[in-house]
């Protein structure tokens, strides 16, 4: 069963306004928890509260490290006055990819979860707040959609995480078989509550691994990358700048400016990538560092899942082949100066870092292409959705330890353990009383 | 030669628990009933175990009283043990249980039978289902004096237990017959196959029946029942015959010998037995097979009647040969000598596959046939007699050109029963636990009056004195609940000194009764204790407030996801609704639909991989297409 759909006890989050980068974006979270969640984000200039009444306030959000993430505005709303008839707080943040995706990744770390398509309407439908009436007003606008699920593909290699998934799921039935057991069959099967200890603590165990391979792979090496190369000077550092939205990058007008391999975590089709600048290629480098700065810009280069070969407007130099045969995408750089020219036959994307001209154009086309590298299934990743999912799985199964010790009635329990059954759904099937009973009566003795 | 008996309303097919409750509830709402059964002398008879109630079982029962049936107080009047189980355990999953006097059980179901205005009893053996054009307007009986003869009716209910095309299996011994000493019901299956009816096949055994006097107490354990007893039924009804206590005894290594040694006679073991058994209620064969290890099991020694001197072994069901079973049970305490008054059997029989039912236990292909109990491939009385009266009051309902009854799972055991067997099928006979049921936190023993009665009476199933009884219940409990959530107790001397002499934990701030209610270690005597507030002389309604207020952070959960799950309840998908004419509906999720035909948003919800945008669609499609229509 589709627990999601029955289950609005999580709190949820999307991006409300249209595709990135955009002048101001707007994040949506709703949910029991949104004004908590957001407590702990986010800090008002006034250094006022955030408490809980309809308003509008002002401030930062931060990241774990205290970095300043963005300055947004912060509408509030308490339920049932608000579309969804929930506790909702709409974040109206700059519209750059970086500060949404680090925004959600913040929402997701403090156990709020990407809603899926529709749920904000779903919801608002089951709190009485829409009439089926204005449902078909919304589902013309809107043109409801089939949402598609976000990718569960797992990277052949990463057989590690399907196993520990597995795993994890196979000890929450065991739980629940010894909470159910305690219930159902008290009189034939004394199993004694404490039981639950060794599989509960197997699956934090395993749920807590699993969460921690993804914030790994969220922060490291794994994460797939798109790589900005091209000649010195060609606008790169500029480009990587614009496409962040904050001023990341050194740029400058000497050729041979940028010399590490220069990173930065973006949102693309609903995951994270990282976006890498590297050091302008040539074969006469200016100095050893340069040249050091070259190689590893190749080596970035040949781990990219995504290459974008940017060529500068106006200047005569034409890229090497290789170059161009290595490229995914072209962008032909300073559209908006005076001497630009596409030598390349209309092919390319004219882009200005300077104007954002042809910026939209270059977003379509990177979606298209990460989406289609995403479908080949070459994530070794959790999705965020998934992740965010597991964390909650695993805050409750940490408040379900606590009470097992400390006897609390096995029905309290039980109800407990069926929840995270649920929670797992992002990552596994979840799990249905059928198999907790298949557990039941293959394991124990039960039956007079 | 046939003849055309006269028309009746509703025709019940057997008098089992199912058959009973049916053929009452049918009556009361005005119907003229027609009962047939093979046995007028078998009515309601417990063909297994002597008892009823039990963990997931007893919260049945109480719903069946509460909807007026008759289970609950025939079981009070005719208990011999009465016991609550899981006490230890919160009180929202506590069940009632009682030993019946298996002939009393039956003797006063059968008199309530035959006072109850507007039913018939006929005693004759069903052959057939007369089908018109899809609709069924009679049977075909058959009487070993009278012949032959047709019966019309309105409709039919359908109770016939493990009676169809049943055969009997003990050790290599194989005879037909639904019930030991009764012989099996053949042609009916048949029947229904030719309406287009899916058959399947189960299996239930059940153990041998002792001697009293064969047996030595003294090696056994004493297991007395609760002093004071408590009832099962809300309404009027007595604990009426002396209580006595039950035995418990252990099977040993020599027990488990002897059945491995005769393993290759059980009819279960050769391949015999086709029928699927309950796992949850494994034959002794079973539970040495597959529990090598475990080096006892738990025999319980019950008392079948006050009047007679069988004993009723609880946990060694089997198949095995007579003989085999008189040996293996000769090696449990006490029961060196002992005689068997009947050996153990196993009986396969015909059920229907219950996903064939709408939610109102018609049987989809048949118009006017409702089916309930064992046939629906369910087992235990309690879960027979609640299907009963829900078939009962259906079939009723029907004929009388009203709305069905429609019990939710958010509000009932019964609920989550006909909607698990009507959504998911079977896999095995089904068995009520406690943990089927979502909401088992608000769904208990103690409120099943609050929740069914209301029904009940709006219905027409529950008549004068029942009524006061209710209203007067529920004005007590709404008026405690609203005086402890008002009442706030200051913390003076006087009431610190009451703490302290009870060994309570202090506090400090007023509070109202109901947070200090809501502490585990406080109860509603504590609050008398400090306060002189006497909730109610009734200690049901006392227990109800306590209990409520306890789980009153859990069950505000649960009240919230069931009022959201009502609305998506009440908006109904047509039958006719072809899910490919929905616009943004994935081919997968389209096949989905297609294959569960959900009837409601709800159901719909609950098909795996339907998503949120999904739901949305078929709503703004239903509405544009005006096919939305709250119940
Ligand atoms: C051997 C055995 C072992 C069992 N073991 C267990 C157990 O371990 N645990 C458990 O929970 N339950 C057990 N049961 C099941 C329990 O008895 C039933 O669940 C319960 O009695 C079902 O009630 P019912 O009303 O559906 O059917 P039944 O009580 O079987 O009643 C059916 C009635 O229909 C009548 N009938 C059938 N066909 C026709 C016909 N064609 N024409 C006229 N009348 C007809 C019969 O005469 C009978 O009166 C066992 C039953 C048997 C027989
Ligand atoms: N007019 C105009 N100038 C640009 C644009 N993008 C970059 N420039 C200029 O081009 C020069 C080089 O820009 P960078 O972004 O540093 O180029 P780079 O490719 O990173 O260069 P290296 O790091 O040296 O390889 C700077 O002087 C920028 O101001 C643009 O869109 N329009
Ligand atoms: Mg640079």
């Amino acid at each position: 069963m589709s627990r999601e759909l029955v289950d609005t006890r999580d709190t949820i989050y999307s991006l409300a306004s249209g595709t990135l980068p955009s002048a101001i974006a707007v994040m949506r979270l709703s949910g029991m928890r949104a004004f908590e969640i957001a407590g702990k984000i986010f800090s008002s200039e006034s250094g006022a509260e955030l408490l809980r009444v309809r308003g509008m306030i002002y401030g930062a959000i931060r990241s774990k490290g205290g970095e300043v993430i963005d300055r947004p505005l912060l509408l509030t709303f308490v339920g049932p006055h608000s579309f969804t008839g929930e506790d909702t707080i709409e974040f109206q943040c700059h519209g750059s990819v970086a500060v949404i995706g680090a925004l959600a990744d913040l929402l997701s770390v403090h156990s709020a979860r990407q809603a899926r398509p529709g749920e904000f309407s779903y919801r608002a439908f089951l709190n009485g707040k829409l009439t089926t009436q204005e449902l078909v007003g919304l589902g013309e606008v809107y043109k409801v959609r089939e949402g598609r699920d976000l990718p569960r593909v797992w990277s052949r290699e990463s057989d590690l995480v399907v196993r520990s998934i597995d795993r994890l799921r196979n000890h929450l039935i065991t739980l629940q078989a010894i909470l159910d057991t305690a219930v159902d069959f008290s009189e034939e099967y004394p199993a004694a509550i404490s039981q639950a200890i060794e599989p509960l603590n197997l699956v934090i165990h395993d749920c807590s691994d699993l969460i921690t391979h993804y914030d790994k792979v969220l922060g490291g090496a794994a994460c797939p990358r798109i790589v900005l190369f091209g000649r010195p000077n060609a606008g790169k550092s500029s480009l990587f700048n614009a496409l962040l939205g904050r001023y990341r990058a050194i740029v400058h007008s000497d050729p041979g400016t940028t010399r590490d391999v220069i990173e930065h975590e973006i949102w693309v089709e609903k995951r994270p990538w990282m976006l890498a600048d590297t050091a302008g290629l040539r074969e006469i480098p200016g100095s050893e560092a340069e040249s050091e700065g070259i190689e590893l810009a190749k080596a970035s280069l040949a781990g990219a899942s995504v290459r974008v070969l940017v060529v500068d407007g106006t200047c005569e130099d034409a890229p090497t082949p290789q170059s161009l045969r290595e490229a995914d995408l072209l962008v032909i750089s300073k559209s908006d100066a005076e001497r630009w020219k596409n030598r390349f036959h209309g092919q390319g994307i004219p882009s200005s870092a300077r104007t954002g001209e042809g910026l939209d154009v270059l977003w379509g086309a990177l979606q298209k292409i990460c989406k289609r590298t995403t479908d080949e299934g070459t994530q070794p990743l959790l999705s965020s959705v998934q992740a965010s999912k597991l964390r909650i799985a695993l805050a409750e199964l940490e408040a379900l330890r606590s009470d097992v010790s400390n006897t609390i009635p096995p029905e309290y329990l039980s109800e407990r353990g069926r929840r995270c059954g649920f929670l797992i759904d992002a990552v596994a099937t979840p799990i249905s009383q059928e198999e907790v009973f298949d557990l039941i009566f293959s394991e124990f003795c039960i039956g007079k | 030669m046939f003849h055309v008996e006269q028309r009746t309303d509703i025709i019940v097919i057997g008098g089992g628990h199912a058959g009973c409750e049916a053929a009452l509830a049918a009556a009361k709402l005005g119907c003229s009933v027609a009962l047939v059964t093979m046995r007028s002398d078998k009515i309601a008879e417990m063909s297994c175990n002597p008892s009823i109630g039990g963990v997931g079982k007893g919260q049945l029962v109480k719903e069946i009283d509460a909807l007026g049936g008759e289970m609950g107080r025939n079981a009070d009047w005719t208990g011999i043990q009465f016991k609550r189980l899981n006490t230890r355990k919160g009180s929202a999953v506590q069940s009632s249980r009682c030993q019946s006097d298996k002939a009393e059980y039956a003797r006063r179901m059968q008199g309530v039978m035959l006072a109850q205005k507007g039913v018939t009893i006929i005693e004759a053996e069903v052959k057939a289902l007369v089908v018109e054009g899809g609709r069924v307007r009679g049977l075909e009986c058959f009487h070993a004096e009278k012949g032959r003869s047709i019966l019309m009716g309105g409709s039919v209910v359908l109770t016939a237990g493990t009676f169809m095309r049943a055969v009997m299996h003990c050790g290599a011994r194989e005879s037909e017959g639904g019930r030991y000493g009764e012989p099996s019901s053949n042609g009916l299956s048949d029947s229904l196959v030719s309406s287009g009816m899916r058959i399947l096949r189960l299996k239930t055994g059940t153990p041998a029946r002792l001697l009293k006097d064969s047996i030595n107490w003294a090696e056994l354990m004493e297991q007395p029942g609760d002093n004071p007893p408590r009832r099962f039924s809300f309404y009027r009804s007595e604990i009426a015959l002396p209580q006595v206590p039950c035995f418990l005894g252990y099977t040993n290594s020599d027990t488990h010998r002897v059945i491995r040694d005769s393993l290759h006679l059980s009819p279960l073991y050769s391949g015999k037995i086709s029928g699927i058994g309950p796992r949850y209620c494994p034959s002794i064969e079973d539970k040495v097979v597959k529990f090598p290890d475990k080096e006892q099991h738990h025999v319980f020694f019950e008392p079948e009647s006050l009047s007679s001197d069988w004993i009723y072994p609880n946990g060694i069901s089997t198949s095995l040969p007579a003989e085999v079973q008189e040996e293996f049970i000769r090696t449990l305490p006490g029961c060196r000598d002992v005689r068997m008054a009947r050996p153990g059997y196993a009986v396969e029989y015909d059920c229907l596959d219950p996903s064939q039912l709408d939610h109102s236990f018609q049987v989809k292909a048949v118009e006017g046939l409702f089916t309930g109990g064992q046939v629906n491939g369910t087992s235990g009385y309690e879960e027979a007699g609640a299907q009963g009266l829900f078939a009962g009051v259906n079939a009723a309902l029907w004929v009388q050109g009203r709305p069905p009854l429609r019990l939710d799972r958010s509000e009932s055991y019964i609920g989550v029963m006909v909607d698990d067997l009507v959504t998911k099928g079977i896999t095995e006979p089904y068995r009520m636990f406690t943990s089927r049921c979502e909401y088992r936190l608000s769904i208990r023993e103690d409120n099943a009056d609050l929740r069914l009665s209301p029904k009940a009476m709006e219905l027409g199933l529950l008549c004068g004195a029942d009524r006061e009884r209710f209203l007067n219940r529920k004005r007590e409990i709404e008026s405690g609940r609203s005086y402890l959530r008002s009442t706030r107790l200051k913390p003076t001397e006087r009431v610190l000194n009451t703490l302290v002499e009870r060994g309570l934990p202090s506090f400090t701030e007023a509070t109202s009764l109901q947070t200090l209610l809501k502490r585990p270690e406080i109860g509603l005597d504590d609050i008398e204790a400090l306060t002189g507030y006497q909730a109610s002389e009734d200690p049901n309604v006392c227990e109800t407030l306590e209990i409520e207020t306890k789980y009153l952070g859990y069950i505000a959960m649960q009240s919230d996801e069931i009022a959201r799950l009502a609305r998506l309840a009440k908006l109904l998908i047509p039958v006719q609704l072809d899910f490919t004419q929905v616009p943004g509906l994935s081919r997968e999720i389209v096949e989905r639909l297609g294959q569960r035909r959900p009837s409601t948003i709800a159901e719909a919800a609950r098909v795996s991989g339907v998503t949120p945008a999904a739901l949305t669609a078929i709503v703004v499609h239903l509405k544009k297409g005006e096919h939305v229509h709250p119940q």
